[in-house]
């Protein structure tokens, strides 16, 4: 794990072996300000600001970011979609700025949002239009297109046209969109977002079956923490164009030095209260009783590692006997906060 | 043309068909669209020579048939396969560039240009029905239904259908703008109203001043009026039958391969830029 890391000069047999390889990976954008009617503020905003990062076969790879963080633009680099202004990439071997339609054939990509289809169209004739001009053979496609109609039962809307989806049918055929080429590396773009909580456990099922189950490697763009936390083998955390750290979701947790609650439920009567907290010696500890006449003691800290031991010892010594305890664990979003906004 | 180029013209003919059937008021009106168009300058014509006869005969001695209702017909219908191409790709693109499907359309064809050529195919095909259907309509409203019903009109067919390849080559490079200038619906009107003045919709370009009748010859679609009737009506060529179809053929792969440079050098240059998606 470490920081910004860069990889080290590339030969073709690396960019075959790794399906995503990025390099120093420059991006800006020249947008104009309005200041008034007539008047324009000309201004570049720097996208990507030398993005490098590997991703290994069958890995799912998160990338996350506050807003604006170049996550998208990095997958649209990747995709083809956009053009670096310097650095290079390769997916399946094949470089995205000299080799596009080579990088095109290796791909499946989900971008943001349900208006990625023909609306007057069912979703049937969707995924054979957009098949087909991916140069999926008929046969092939067919069964792909059987095979995703079956795992994510769109059978009872798949001959509708798409105008009469509603805004979750239509995101879960965009994913499947993204999956009838059926191509090894694939992209999505915040899938999940704005679905119902039965639709997104469904999309994050496939991902998992992606990767884990046939070996394919997913590129994941998301806001969910919980999301990442639980699909990504690996995470990049993105944070004004650049790759501020990367690893997987426990080491980016381990990454930040949070102030953690320790929670313990003691056997003691309310009036123990007072020597209970001089026991414990920690002034700020708060105290209360629980309905099932328990005592319990919440003490919030920086470093559990030494404080644990020391407050069981001194309880223990003093006679009480303690019914649980519990640490309250770092999250994915404590990382994220933390990390994105430049601290530790 | 790779197998790849090849099922994206299909699939877009597919869509478009597809889209077609989905709208299908839309081809009745299209087809009816010129015959009602034609219906102003014949009627405005019948009135200012005081009857049909006699704006006949004025129409012969200025222009060489007396069929003038068959020749503004033939000229409504040019102007709107015209505007029909340019509006299609400009709007198809703008289209699907605020709805977001340009993106995916790009990344499952790996380009925009055979989506594209799939789509003029289609368009091609569509205004050469609609032509018979309207050129039917007309000349049986119009009461000159002979200049149909004769082997004349196929080969009119055939100068209309290589003269329309090269306005379809047009509107690449007018799609190629739209993608750059993200506005589509000034840009198309002005063109639709310089094409309805030079390529002699309702006049021979003969009839303009000099200067103008050579950047009328130069557009795509100018000489394939002129000649759809010569060979319809018995009017005059540009030069002579050979040589105006060579124009027409080179003009159309003219406009067709710079049209396509064009539009991959202005996808290049989007990519580049925003993306395609920006708008």
């Amino acid at each position: 794990m470490a920081l910004q890391t860069h990889p080290p000069a590339l030969d073709s047999a690396a960019t075959m072996a790794t399906p995503v390889i990025a390099e120093k990976l420059v991006k800006t954008f020249r947008s104009s300000s309005r200041l008034g009617l007539f008047r324009n503020q000309r201004t570049v905003v720097k996208a990507l600001d030398g993005v490098s990062l590997r991703i290994g076969r069958g890995e799912c790879f998160g990338l996350l970011g506050p807003n604006g963080a170049g996550k998208t633009t990095l997958v649209k680099i990747l995709t083809t979609l956009l053009l670096p202004d310097s650095g290079r990439a390769w997916v399946n071997g094949h470089d995205v700025v000299v080799e596009p339609e080579e990088v095109l054939t290796g791909i499946g990509v989900m971008l943001t949002g349900e208006r990625t289809l023909y609306w007057k169209l069912t979703g049937r004739e969707n995924l054979t239009f957009f098949g087909r001009i991916h140069g999926v053979p008929e046969e092939k496609l067919r069964e792909r297109i059987r095979e995703v109609v079956e795992g994510f039962r769109l059978g009872p809307f798949i001959d509708r046209l798409v105008e009469t989806y509603s805004s979750g049918q239509r995101i879960i055929l965009s994913f499947s969109k993204s999956l009838v080429a059926d191509a090894p590396t694939i992209f999505l773009d915040e899938p999940t977002i704005s679905l119902d909580p039965n639709y997104a456990a469904q999309i994050r099922d496939a991902i998992m079956r992606l990767t884990k189950g046939e070996g394919r490697t997913v590129i994941l763009t998301t806001q969910l923490m919980h999301e990442a936390d639980l699909l990504c083998d690996r995470i990049a955390l993105l944070s004004g164009g650049t790759i501020v750290a990367t690893g997987t979701p426990a080491e980016l947790k381990g990454m930040v030095k949070e102030e953690r609650i320790i929670t313990m439920k003691i056997a003691a009567k309310a009036a123990q209260s007072g020597i209970i907290r001089q026991a414990v010696g920690v002034p700020e500890a708060l105290m209360t009783t629980t309905e099932d006449g328990y005592i319990q003691l919440e003490v919030k800290t920086m470093s559990v590692d030494d404080l644990l031991p020391d407050l069981l010892d001194r309880l223990v010594v003093n006679g009480f006997q303690i019914h649980r305890v519990h640490v309250s664990e770092a999250t994915l979003e404590d990382a994220f906060k933390r990390l994105t906004s430049g601290g530790t | 043309m790779s197998k790849r180029a090849r099922h994206c013209i299909s699939s877009e003919l597919y869509l478009e068909c597809i889209h077609m059937l989905r709208y299908k008021e839309w081809i009745l009106a299209a087809t009816l669209y010129p015959v009602i168009f034609a219906s102003i300058p014949i009627l405005l014509g019948t009135w200012l020579a005081s009857g049909a006869e006699e704006a006949s005969r004025i129409f012969a001695e200025n222009v060489g048939t007396d069929a003038y209702s068959i020749f503004l017909l033939v000229g409504a219908n040019m102007w709107f396969f015209v505007m029909t191409a340019l509006w299609d790709f400009g709007l198809k693109l703008r289209k699907e560039q605020t709805s977001g499907v340009i993106e995916d359309l790009y990344l499952a064809a790996g380009s925009l240009t055979w989506p594209l050529v799939g789509s003029g195919l289609f368009s091609i095909l569509q205004c050469l029905a609609k032509y018979i259907a309207s050129m039917l309509i007309g000349s049986i409203l119009y009461g000159n239904s002979r200049y149909v019903a004769n082997l004349d009109f196929l080969y009119g067919l055939g100068i209309l259908t290589v003269g329309l390849v090269g306005v379809y080559g047009l509107s690449f490079m007018i799609g190629a703008i739209v993608l750059r200038v993200k506005e589509a619906f000034s840009l198309l009107v002005i063109l639709q109203m310089l094409f309805g003045i030079l390529m002699g919709v309702f006049y021979p370009v003969s009839s303009l001043p000099y200067g103008l009748r050579w950047i009328s010859y130069a557009l795509p679609m100018t000489i394939a009026l002129n000649d759809v009737r010569a060979v319809l009506l018995s009017t005059q060529y540009v030069i002579d039958a050979h040589w105006d179809l060579t124009l027409i053929l080179c003009q159309s792969l003219l406009y067709t391969l710079i049209g396509v440079v064009v539009l991959r050098r202005s996808e290049r240059g989007i990519r580049r830029g925003a993306g395609l998606a920006s708008f």
